[in-house]
């Protein structure tokens, strides 16, 4: 077999590395500004998201609080509108996409067996830029943070009704973080079209690294239709255009066109890579190979591309045509049809395996019973005349973090504790992850399942307060509860990663006997990454290595 | 936990669990309430069978039970017959839908008024009439039951969002733009008629929480003497600035004078 070739020895991969002198003090200091290695650079992008995602969940904890009990004064309407529009701002773009992005910056060389990626520069410009935006708007504190939601519809975010320079500097946390994860899309792309290692054809290229080509394939395509309005309203609000001014022939409409067109997709760009982890996790914890990995794979691609003609689902209030509203239900509806076949691989993979279920496991299998739920209540906004009842409510608030959210936190926290080993060479304490995960899972379902019920009761979302009159107390009261609970267990989790870092059981190349090639390097990788690229078989490399040094061990 | 269900089913005027919008105000909100149980009824099915299989699998299959792992692969066969199946699931929702739609969205025939509804922050003005002169309200808008009461909705400043729950779906109110919807109430069972609550849901600004709105609705005979005595006050009104203001002119002390009304 021609990995010999590669790997002498009893095709036990040779050691070629030679030792490296220790950097002093300053020289460490200066290359945590100007490293350009992958790794570095997506723990650099993990470690700033997971810092948002804390600061994040603390805005949402204040949301909970103020909606505890009816007529609360405990926050001002202003700071209100001000917190969720930073919380939603907050999730979007300084945790979920920074954290796909630097998972994808760490794990895909590592996955695609490359050494480097294909372009380190602009992976290292785009954190810079990610971390100019995150700076740009928690600047807003000083002054006055934004207010118009996260969504920044004018004539709201206009300068007549939003005069506070905290709008433009959402703008320009919204033009900051475009560019870096549009920087870092194409070097994504580049890198898995060039440096994949010899032997790897697409065919076997794995499931999470499909979901991070179709992330960036989406953000290149979607991406720049948002950036260019939110350039318009800043043209409208400082240079006197009016795009959207509808006293001058402008149309708030237009807006909501530009920017769902980008942000319906957005949320289904960061669910994809979700996808791909949690159909890892579940594949190796339940002791099978990737046989159901290509069914995902299309599906991923096929939602991906469905996902850019679903933008007028958000829109089905405004009075549009209803043929117009037809035509959107049913674009949104087909994104379903994929959707089921990825669920139902991810049943069969469970059904039969020999399940393990270690941390990383717990979050990907809460993942596919909470997404479940999501995509379900998901049809009724999909159908129209339905979402005229429910659009604007708490139960979209609901939905949305069932499917989105639940993706940023179960997802995500999934590719942590799968990943953490690599990243770290350490393992977390696994009796603390299993706490964390059970508060993190019943949290998240008594905060958001109430929030349902809370909309089709007539509960609009955003608002600060309600009378006692409205009979939404309970439930609110529920939510709050929950969200402590969610918010502690992520608390838990934090303190588990940062308690690991030094303290954690060593934690060797492959703790979980992994399927991909990020499992062949050492535990945290050198800078190159591999001695040796070993030569890829099928989509799932490393079972063929362990098959191989299973039968040169035992001399056969 | 405990203390969670005991505050769920809690009275002192705490509602239960909600699973249906509101309805029975408007046929509208009653078509689309039909349509959403029937949505409810096939995703209450596929999640039981769906998290059913999931929790049984977790549960039967661990390695820690001795349990050894088959390979599975997802046949292009059990795939195509998957991609058929929820195409036939969401072909028959669209269908369903279209099949209601014209009891929620088509206005009705028979007798119909049509009242203008103006959002701006943070209050709703409803202008019984299309002139300068024709009553108004703030607030709470006055209707006939047994009509069809078509809204024209406008904004006169950010976007807001038009919605009475029990009457039927949300229609934003759009500056530059003028949007439509309807509803028909039941007849009410009191003199004072009945009285239907809601608010705007798109966010408009600090104050959006309180942009409350709400739909009295009269016996057409009750009705017609309201809007009789709006009519008759608001001439009265009228007439009595006029006057003041003609006085006024008379002495020399403001310029102008608009037309009489
Ligand atoms: C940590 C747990 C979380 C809690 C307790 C939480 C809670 C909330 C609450 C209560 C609201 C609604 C505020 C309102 O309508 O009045 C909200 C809005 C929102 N959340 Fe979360 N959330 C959490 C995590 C996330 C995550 C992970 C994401 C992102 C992926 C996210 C994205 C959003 C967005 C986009 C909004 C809408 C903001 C807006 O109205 O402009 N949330 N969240």
């Amino acid at each position: 077999m021609s990995a010999t070739s590669q790997t002498g020895n009893n095709g036990l991969p040779e050691i070629v590395t030679s030792t490296v002198a220790p950097k002093t003090a300053r020289q460490r200091w200066i290359s945590a500004f100007t490293t350009t290695d992958h790794k570095r650079i997506g723990r650099l992008f993990i470690g700033t998201a997971f810092g948002f995602f804390i600061v994040g969940g603390t805005e949402a904890v204040l949301l909970r609080l103020q909606l505890g009990v009816a007529n609360n004064s405990l926050i001002t309407p202003d700071h209100y509108n001000q917190l969720f529009t930073m919380h939603g701002t907050t999730m979007m773009f300084l945790f979920l996409t920074p954290m796909v992005i630097g998972l994808a910056n760490y794990i895909l060389p590592l996955q695609l067996g490359a050494r480097r990626t294909a372009f380190p520069r602009i992976g290292a410009l785009a954190y810079w830029l990610f971390l100019a935006g995150g700076i740009a708007l928690y600047a807003t504190l000083l002054f006055t943070p934004p207010e118009a939601g996260w969504t920044s519809y004018p004539p709201l975010s206009s300068a007549e009704f939003s005069p506070s320079a905290g709008q433009d500097h959402w703008i320009y946390l919204f033009l900051l973080t475009g560019l870096s994860a549009l920087l870092s899309s194409i070097n994504f792309i580049a890198t898995s079209i060039t440096m994949r290692a010899p032997g790897m054809s697409w065919s076997r290229v794995p499931v999470f690294a499909w979901t991070i080509l179709a992330y960036a394939g989406l953000t290149i395509v979607a991406l720049p239709v948002a950036a260019g309005a939110a350039s318009m309203l800043l043209f409208d609000r400082n240079f006197g255009t009016s795009f959207f001014d509808p006293t001058a022939g402008g149309s708030p409409l237009l807006w909501q066109d530009l920017f769902w067109f980008f942000g319906q997709p957005q949320s289904y760009m960061a669910l994809l890579p979700a996808f791909g982890i949690v159909t890892e996790v579940l594949a190796v914890f339940a002791g099978k190979a990737s046989g159901t990995q290509k069914a995902i794979t299309r599906s991923v691609l096929l939602i991906a591309g469905l996902s850019l003609l679903t933008w007028g689902s958000r829109m089905f209030t405004t009075g549009g045509s209803n043929t117009l509203n037809g035509i959107f239900m049913i674009t949104t509806l087909l994104v379903f049809v994929p959707t089921v076949s990825i669920i139902f691989s991810w049943l069969s993979m469970l059904n039969k395996g020999a399940i393990v279920t270690s941390s990383p496991f717990l979050y990907a299998a809460g993942f596919v019973s909470v997404f479940v739920f999501g995509t379900l209540t998901g049809l009724f906004l999909a159908i129209f005349p339905v979402d005229w009842q429910l659009d604007d409510t708490a139960f979209v608030t609901a939905q949305f973090h069932y499917t989105v959210a639940a993706g940023a936190i179960f997802g995500l926290l999934a590719a942590l504790h799968y990943w953490y080993p690599k990243l770290s060479g350490r393992l977390v304490s696994e009796s603390l992850a299993k706490v964390a995960f059970w508060l993190i899972f019943a949290g998240f379902n008594i905060t958001f399942l109430v929030q349902y019920s809370l909309g089709l009761d007539g509960m609009p979302a955003r608002i600060y307060e309600y009378s006692t009159t409205s009979g939404w107390g309970a439930e609110s009261l529920i939510s709050t509860v929950g969200s402590v609970l969610l918010s502690i267990g992520i608390l838990i989790a934090a303190v588990n990663f940062i308690r690991s870092y030094t303290n954690g059981a060593l934690a060797g190349p492959d703790p979980w006997t992994g399927n991909t090639l990020e499992w062949f390097t050492p535990s945290p990788p050198p800078e190159h990454n591999f001695d040796v690229v070993p030569t890829v078989h099928s989509v799932e490399p490393m079972r063929d290595i362990r098959a191989e040094i299973a039968r040169s061990s035992t001399g056969v | 936990m405990t203390v969670l269900l005991a505050l769920l089913v809690a009275p002192s005027g705490a509602s239960a669990i909600t699973a249906v919008p509101r309805s029975g105000g408007s046929s509208n909100a009653d078509s689309i309430a039909e349509l959403y149980k029937i949505i409810l009824a096939i995703s209450v099915v596929i999640f039981l069978a769906v998290e059913g299989f999931l929790i049984r699998a977790l549960l039967k299959y661990r390695a820690s039970n001795g349990a050894v792992a088959q390979e599975t692969s997802v046949t292009p066969r059990s795939e195509i017959g998957w991609a058929i199946g929820a195409t036939v699931l969401v072909a028959v929702l669209a269908a369903l839908t279209f099949i209601k739609l014209p009891s929620i969205a088509d206005t009705p025939a028979g007798k119909t008024i049509t009242v203008n509804v103006t959002g701006r922050q943070y209050i709703w003005r409803f202008t019984y009439g299309n002139t300068l002169t024709s009553p108004f309200t703030y607030t709470q808008m006055v209707v006939p039951s047994d009509t069809v009461v078509v809204l024209k909705i406008q904004s006169t400043d950010v976007i807001h969002s038009w919605w009475i729950p029990a009457l039927g779906g949300k229609t934003d109110a759009i500056p530059g733009n003028t949007t439509s919807t309807w509803f028909k109430a039941p007849t009410p069972k009191s003199p004072e008629g009945d009285l239907y609550n809601g608010q705007s849901a798109q966010l408009g600004g600090r104050q959006f929480a309180n942009m409350l709105a709400s739909v009295r609705v009269l016996t057409p005979a009750a009705y017609a003497v309201w809007l009789a005595k709006q009519t008759a006050e608001l001439k009265a009104a009228n007439k009595q600035s006029f006057d003041t203001r003609k006085k006024l002119t008379q002495d020399g002390q403001i310029p102008n004078l608009s037309p009489a009304p």
